[in-house]
């Protein structure tokens, strides 16, 4: 059982990068997904609560942090991204040679498919484990990695990137 | 798509070395107290009245601030819940309303047809499915409905016939309307009529000679079925092969779940054989087979047989609110080619387009899947040319698997592709591609190549595609084979998910035997397993035994058809997968013991 001493700084320690990332994936946005990332770390450190175990407090992380994405994109009633030169100014990512993949992958996803490929491709969670963690039918989950998959490949044929 | 290179690239997010510090000196501080708000009361001063003063103030406005909140609270929360039930009230009503009354789109073709089409989609899960055929068909047209399934069951009679110069011992079969209970697995018959036989009697209304057995389709409490209606039933037994075009008609029938009646819906004219029908958008939608020509040959009965031969057919559109029928589509046969027009066994209903198989002009390369737009009855591709061809089609939900004609690979070798297309982009994609193993010898077949269960997909849901074969045993032989009977689940992507051996045995057997006239004969019997539908998460195997004997003539032996189920979690995760009866038809030899009994 993880204590509740200190629980949001051990978390953003350890998945700060994940909730970041996630958050990246759900909103195609750096500014914004900086801001949700931390704002769940903040709500952590002011509501501590306990956790099984590290499993358990990634689940929780990766959760509120797709809520939070989807009561963003609720709000401003559509997504936000940045054009492709404010991403490139914004040393989010220094990898050379890379980052239009990147931009036109993460793009060509909208939502309800970005979560869900990014749990399943990125954090290896299984069709299961993400329907339990978003509150969707496995089935549901399923057909939504399986056209986000779709969507994926065809951006990136369109755009004549071979992976 | 690589999701190494999709999972490095997102992985490459971070945050910066600053932001991460920022962070991090905010998260180390103790838990933050609430920030004072603007024009709260000053602290720091020593001054006795004002604090006293500041007290006083503090209690009051802090009774003050209770009071108003609590009776804020009050009627907010009286509010919420008026708003609520008010809320919830509409929209249970609207959703009521809207089931009753669906959304109607009045459509008018340019030919003049007009459909009332609701917003309803097809559940693809409500057709019948078809066992797996043995010599001694007992159970046909399986059909699931909300606690239980339905089905034909067939069993052996013998009736005397007169035809007025002689009378002959008749071997016919019995078609009876079944129910079997999900929970209990109790069968019933389907006729509420007392004391009933279950004869043939016209007023029975699970064992009625007039309709021939069809595929059944539960849709809203109802059983629909389109088939053949026998004018002279009085002929019962003989009539099926003494008939004539005009003898037989082709009706939409519609059957009560409790027994208690039939009603003929729609006539589609004359015609004979049994077909699938479909519910979606609001329609029956029903495919009606053509007999216009017949040869006439001796029959030591009727002393007349009418060999029928495929007059085409047409697909027609069953209004049910109104009761209205409308012919779509009309596939008529060709004198010169007569298998042109052979009637479809795939029938889907998607979006605004119904899905059907349909045979190449030239008859050269098989089947291929075709759509009409139920908006403008315009048939996709034209008259000649079909979406996609290819055989032995499944449809779920936005996409069909289809199996190629056989071709011709680089080193001659037959092959077999499976494609899968979506019907919204109408995108092909090749799933397999793989050698034909029919054109293998038994050797070959065991030390099978690739993949063996590519050529052989028998079932399809929203997540995977379901593949059977049999895996034999070592020492089996072409002629007296035994096999495991293997499943596998694969992805969209053609990726295996897993390989399960169900625990069941694929048998062959060829026997020799002799006939009354003392000629020996070689007969081949087998028991053999497949996958006949995925449905609500239960994966159902369909059992053809044909009765196996430790020696003798095999032919006597009474077999039977059972249908199998297991839940597809369960078939994923255990190593050892339950499979429970959805029924066991009774054949007669059972009965006969159980009478005895």
């Amino acid at each position: 059982m993880l204590s509740k001493e200190n629980i949001a700084l051990y978390a953003f320690r350890k998945y700060g990068d994940t909730a970041l990332q996630a958050a990246f994936c759900c909103l195609g946005n750096q500014a914004d997904a900086e801001d949700v990332a931390q704002d769940v770390f903040f709500a952590l450190h002011r509501h501590p609560r306990e956790f099984n175990d590290d499993e358990h407090l990634k689940a929780y992380i990766l959760r509120a942090v797709i809520n939070r994405c989807n009561n963003l994109h609720r709000k401003l009633k559509r997504r936000i991204r940045l054009s492709l030169d404010q991403l490139k100014e914004s040393e989010l990512i220094d990898r050379e040679g890379s980052i239009d993949d990147i931009i036109r992958m993460i793009k060509a996803l909208p939502a309800p498919y970005n979560a869900v490929v990014y749990l399943h491709d990125c954090e290896g969670y299984t069709i299961r484990e993400i329907a339990k963690m978003l509150g969707k039918k496995e089935n549901t989950v399923s057909s939504q990695l399986r056209r986000g998959h779709e969507k994926l490949r065809m951006e990136i044929t369109d755009s004549g990137v071979l992976l | 798509m690589n999701r190494d290179w999709y999972r490095m690239a997102v992985r490459s997010i971070r945050f910066s070395p600053e932001k991460r510090s920022e962070i991090e000196s905010r998260l180390k501080q103790t838990k933050a107290s609430r920030p004072a708000a603007s024009g709260d009361w000053r602290t720091g001063t020593d001054d006795s009245a004002y604090d006293y003063r500041r007290q006083t103030m503090q209690m009051i406005r802090t009774e003050e601030y209770n009071m108003k909140f609590r009776r804020m609270r009050r009627t907010m929360l009286v509010g919420l819940l008026v708003i609520g039930l008010a809320t919830g009230g509409a929209i249970g009503a609207a959703v009521s309303y809207a089931k009753k009354h669906p959304q109607i789109l009045n459509i008018t073709w340019k030919n003049g047809i007009t459909l009332n089409l609701t917003n309803e989609e097809s559940d693809e899960l409500s057709t019948s499915w078809t066992t797996y055929g043995s010599s001694r068909d007992f159970t046909r047209f399986v059909t699931p409905a909300n606690s239980g399934w339905f089905f034909w069951k067939q069993t052996p009679y013998q009736s005397e016939v007169n035809d007025g110069y002689s009378t002959f011992i008749w071997n016919d079969y019995r078609n009876t309307l079944t129910y079997a209970d999900k929970e209990t697995g109790q069968t019933a018959t389907v006729c509420a009529r007392p004391n009933c036989l279950h004869d043939g009697n016209a007023y029975c209304t699970a064992t009625t000679e007039t309709y021939a057995p069809s595929y059944l389709t539960w849709h809203d409490g109802w059983l629909y079925a389109v088939t053949t209606k026998y004018l002279h039933p009085e002929n019962s037994g003989i009539i099926q092969s003494g008939a004539k075009p005009e003898d037989c008609k082709q009706v939409l029938l519609r059957y009560s779940p409790d027994g208690t009646e039939i009603t003929e819906l729609a006539d589609f004219g004359n015609g004979i054989g049994v077909s699938k029908c479909i519910i979606h958008r609001g329609y029956v939608w029903c495919i009606a087979q053509r007999q216009t020509r017949g040869e006439e040959i001796e029959n030591p009965i009727t002393h007349n047989t009418t060999i029928f031969e495929s007059g085409g057919w047409q697909l027609w559109g069953y209004e049910l609110k109104t009761g209205q029928s409308a012919l779509i589509y009309e596939a008529m046969g060709d004198p010169e080619i007569n298998h042109v027009n052979a009637a479809p066994d795939v029938l889907f209903g998607a979006g605004d387009y119904l899905y059907f198989n349909r045979m190449e002009k030239d008859w050269s390369g098989g089947q291929g899947l075709c759509r009409i737009s139920l908006l403008t009855g315009e048939v996709a591709n034209g008259e000649e040319e079909n979406l996609i061809t290819g055989r032995h089609m499944l449809c779920h939900s936005k996409t069909a698997a289809l199996r190629t004609a056989e071709e011709k690979n680089e080193q001659k070798e037959n092959i077999v592709n499976t494609y899968l297309l979506d019907f919204e982009t109408l995108e092909e994609k090749l799933l397999f591609s793989n050698k034909r193993e029919i054109d293998m010898t038994a050797e070959e077949r065991q030390q099978v190549t690739d993949d063996p269960y590519n050529v052989n997909i028998e079932a399809m849901d929203e997540t995977y595609i379901y593949s059977r074969r049999n895996r034999p045993h070592e020492g089996s032989t072409e002629k007296n084979m035994e096999a495991d009977v293997m499943i596998a689940l694969f992805d969209y992507e053609g990726k295996l998910i897993k390989e399960i051996d169900t625990g069941f045995d694929y048998k062959l057997k060829y026997d020799t035997t002799k006939d009354r006239e003392g000629n020996y004969f070689t007969e081949q019997t087998s028991d053999s397993y497949s996958i006949i539908a995925v449905h609500d998460g239960l994966i159902y195997m369909g059992h053809a035994a044909a009765g196996w004997s430790t020696g003798g003539n095999i032919r006597d032996r009474a077999g039977k058809n059972e249908v199998l189920y297991c839940s597809v979690d369960e078939l994923l995760n255990s190593e050892n997968p339950e499979w429970k009866f959805a029924y066991t038809p009774i054949t007669e030899s059972e009965e006969a013991e159980n009478d005895a009994e």
